[in-house]
């Protein structure tokens, strides 16, 4: 129990002395958490918003898929992605085992069902009287599916940030595929997992408070966007 | 079809499995407020869907000056504009939803102004609810602001579903003066549909009458239902109703058709003959109004309601049993 | 979908590809390393690294898994060189091809411990009897079960020590996790269980120097941990940076690099012992 408090005490030390480790692991986080947050909303809202809005034949199907997605446990994307981007792997090539972006690239896949599902629901339960309401107001498609995107703005807000905190607290996929290697692919998270493998507790509790402080600062400028 | 607006060739749509129109044909003209009168689900929202260019039909053509056109065409998308049912406000100020229109066509001139006057037209003042949101208003409010969101377009076109059903009667009374000022103006053309039969009648030049998906050619004072019988002794066709009145009619061709007379050959007196049917209703609400020779009468026979216009010099008191009649060849089964 | 929808999906992929090309660039000379966690965890490769790069301008990078994952990863050629401490499976790894040579570097020992009091009674035994006598006594044994180098020391033992590997037994443990976890989970149940040296230093000294466990038993050929660094067949692995890795491999064998290792104390205990240029 008192490495819990030990583990405060280390936090505060570490952000106030701007300890570099400490540094350099926010800042791999936040990095790969940007460029894969990215990715999954360019990639997520549009098919999350052609799930939703639109009815076809299957649908269902397709959503169910989408659901059971959410379950990908981490270190299976982590394997996943190792298995693509290893020199045996097909992606062999590109060199992206043990960097950033391949991080990236398994946060994105874990991402994207979340972003995809979240904003399906959103735009399932619109009204249907919007796309009446626009369309009689003289608006095309592209106007109509940006209006309507607008529109539900704060759901699909509140989808980013639901995927951004699995994303910023995943541990499979940095240790599989980023390697925790100091300095260059040591997230928050790895950084935690290593510490506590070794058993320093206090450590582990103090680099987890972190990561909750920028959560922190991340939640309240979203609530400030909010109004 | 000159001077046609609009022509409607065998349209068709379906939602589900049942058709909401079925075969329709027909034209409405340019420069005038046509009304569209039917019962409930007969077709008439689908009907102003497809005129307005929302939707498009399953089957048929829908042209407009002459043109067959579809939901997107440029040709149409800043002229035509709906107001549906229940309209819907966007989650931004009312400022916003008025100007939206704007936004969309890229005009941005003098749009607070333009918006001042649009929110005037419904009788809103700009400085109390521009800066509104949709949760801050009545009901009857937020149909105004929704028929401002229109009006500010200034379109050729402007079509309105029961655009007063379920709001206040001062919202009401707005919403009615700010269709009349619209339609007042040379070249505007109004398509509306309204519960209220007797302000419909009132506001419009052209009336077009609904039925199950299509037009019907007139109004009709008699509609009856199924199932028909035939009466054993003479073999002619009857309803009866619950409270065992009888209305003859002919032979139905299906069991699903509607047998109804035109009000406009519907008497009062008279008797039953070789070409006419003859039966006996009793008389619920006589109404007469200013500037009409004639009276409007509403009976209820084999418990269904007829409407039919008599002379005012021989209207019928309410509670007596009246006599109506009608040619037999003019009744049509729908 | 729309024009807008499109020029946002590549605008997406058009920043996935800088950032992929970003990275690519980063650092020429940089050698990739696999290693075990136990031989991070002591800090040596923190301690060890600055110097590497001062001396080469290489810069060295390293990812600290499970041995059978490093060997896993050269076979795989997503390194450039192995630094581990297996010298059976090693020795089988350069017969099948994947790794052309290896470098004996340093070596500590392992060592059995477990509670002051010794419930088993063992202390000072020779570890083969030492590990009878706790089996026969069903005395709680922590393993690391996790098949690292470590775990497959352990395994020989206990097939020194006779009988079948105490898998099922309800008196042997298997975390399934790193050194210094295993010794926790030993110090909170009071049992036995075998660590490198190493580790059981920085233990210690997490500990202020004085540790709930005490070494119980110690010494024996059949204890030596060597730790070598292993150079990927080229055959196998041609992308790898042969070059570099030699490098590495020459400078850790070097007189400088030996000392340095030799320095390297906690408590004042040295935790490896350089052992390059030996038999």
């Amino acid at each position: 129990m008192d490495f819990i408090v030990d583990g405060f005490y280390r936090a505060l030390v570490l952000l106030i002395q701007g300890d570099p480790q400490t540094l350099s692991a926010v800042t791999t986080t936040l990095k790969a958490a940007f460029l894969s947050m990215g990715m999954s909303l360019v990639i997520g809202v549009p098919a999350g918003f052609c799930l939703g809005y639109y009815e076809f034949r299957g649908k269902k199907t397709a959503r169910t898929i989408v659901d059971t997605m959410l379950a990908l446990p981490t270190v299976f994307i982590g394997l996943l992605v190792y298995a693509f981007l290893s020199n045996r792997g097909p992606l062999g090539g590109l060199g992206l085992l043990f960097t950033i972006p391949a991080i990236s690239v398994g946060q994105t896949i874990l991402a994207l069902p979340v972003i995809t599902a979240l904003t399906a629901s959103t735009l399932d339960s619109l009204d249907k009287g919007l796309r009446l309401t626009l369309i009689s107001l003289g608006a095309d498609k592209r106007q109509l599916f940006l209006s309507t995107l607008w529109e539900v703005r704060y759901g699909i807000v509140a989808a980013a940030m639901t995927a951004m905190g699995r994303v910023m607290t995943e541990v499979g996929i940095s240790m599989m595929v980023g390697g925790n290697i100091k300095w260059h692919t040591r997230t928050i998270t790895t950084a935690i997992a290593l510490e506590t493998g070794k058993g320093m507790f206090a450590e582990g509790i103090a680099l987890g408070l972190v990561l909750l402080a920028i959560a922190l600062v991340v939640n309240v400028s979203v609530s400030v966007f909010r109004r | 079809m000159d001077g046609a607006l609009y022509t409607l060739d065998q349209v068709s749509r379906c939602y589900d499995q049942s058709r909401a129109l079925d075969r329709c044909t027909l034209s409405i003209p340019k420069g005038r407020v046509t009304g569209i009168a039917g019962p409930n689900g007969s077709g008439k929202s689908t009907l102003l869907k497809l005129l307005s260019f929302i939707e498009p039909p399953d089957e048929g053509r829908v042209l407009f000056e002459g043109r067959e056109e579809r939901p997107f065409s440029p040709a149409v998308r800043y002229r035509v504009t709906l107001m549906p049912q229940t309209p819907f406000l966007m989650n931004r100020t009312v400022f916003k939803n008025v100007s939206y229109g704007l936004n969309v066509k890229k005009d941005r001139t003098d749009v607070a102004q333009r918006v001042s006057v649009a929110l005037s037209q419904v009788g809103l003042d700009f400085d109390k609810f521009a800066g509104r949101h949709r949760h801050e208003l009545s009901g009857g409010e937020a149909q105004r602001v929704a028929l401002a969101a229109r009006l500010i377009l200034d379109p050729e076109v402007l079509i309105l579903d029961e655009p007063t059903a379920s709001v206040d009667a001062a919202s009401s009374f707005l919403i009615r003066q700010a269709i009349l000022a619209f339609a007042s103006n040379p070249g505007k053309t109004v398509i509306l549909t309204s519960h209220d039969a007797a302000w419909l009648a009132d506001v419009s030049d052209e009336m077009l009458f609904f039925f199950r998906g299509k037009s019907v050619a007139e109004k009709m004072g008699l509609m009856l239902f199924g199932p028909f019988e035939r009466d054993h002794h003479t073999g002619s066709w009857l309803k009866r109703g619950e409270d065992d009145g009888v209305i003859p009619v002919s032979e139905p061709p299906d069991p699903d058709a509607v047998a109804a007379v035109p009000e406009r050959l519907l008497q009062l007196g008279g008797n039953a003959g070789d070409h006419h049917a003859a039966f006996d209703a009793e008389v619920r609400e006589v109404a007469r109004r200013k500037g009409h020779s004639n009276a409007q009468v509403t009976l209820i026979g084999a418990g269904f309601p007829i409407t039919l216009s008599c002379p005012v010099s021989q209207t019928p008191e309410p509670g007596d049993i009246a006599r109506v009649t009608y040619p037999l060849s003019s009744l049509q089964w729908l | 979908m729309t024009l807008m929808m499109k020029k946002r999906f590549m605008t997406g992929l058009l920043a996935l590809v800088a950032a992929i090309a970003v990275a690519g660039s980063v650092h020429a000379k940089a050698l990739m390393m696999a290693t075990t966690t136990s031989t991070d965890n002591t800090g040596l490769l923190d301690y060890l690294a600055p110097e590497f790069t001062k001396d080469t301008g290489i810069e060295l990078k390293w990812t600290s898994v499970g041995t059978g994952k490093a060997l896993k990863l050269g076979m795989n050629c997503d390194v450039d060189v192995l630094l581990v401490h297996a010298p059976p499976a090693e020795k089988k790894y350069i017969k099948d091809g994947y790794a052309e040579s290896r470098k004996e570097i340093m070596f500590n020992d392992f060592v059995i411990v477990g509670p002051k009091a010794d419930p088993a009674g063992v202390k000072g035994m020779d570890v083969e009897k030492a590990l009878a006598t706790i089996r026969s006594g069903h005395k709680t044994f922590v393993s690391r079960g996790d098949n690292s180098g470590t775990n497959k020391k352990e395994k020989l033992l206990w097939k020194a020590a006779g009988g079948p590997l105490p898998e099922k037994e309800a008196w042997y443990v298997q975390t399934g996790q790193g050194m210094l976890s295993t010794l926790n989970i030993t110090a909170e149940r009071g049992g036995y269980t075998m660590t490198d040296r190493g580790t059981y230093i920085k233990y210690s000294h997490k500990n202020g120097g004085n540790p709930p466990l005490d070494v119980i038993v110690e010494g024996g050929v059949i204890l030596k941990n060597q730790y070598s660094v292993l150079i990927l067949n080229s055959g196998n692995c041609p992308k790898a940076k042969k070059d570099l890795a030699e490098a590495f491999s020459a400078w850790m064998a070097s007189d400088k690099a030996q000392e340095l290792i030799a320095k390297f104390r906690l408590l004042g205990k040295p935790l490896f012992i350089p052992n390059a240029n030996q038999g």
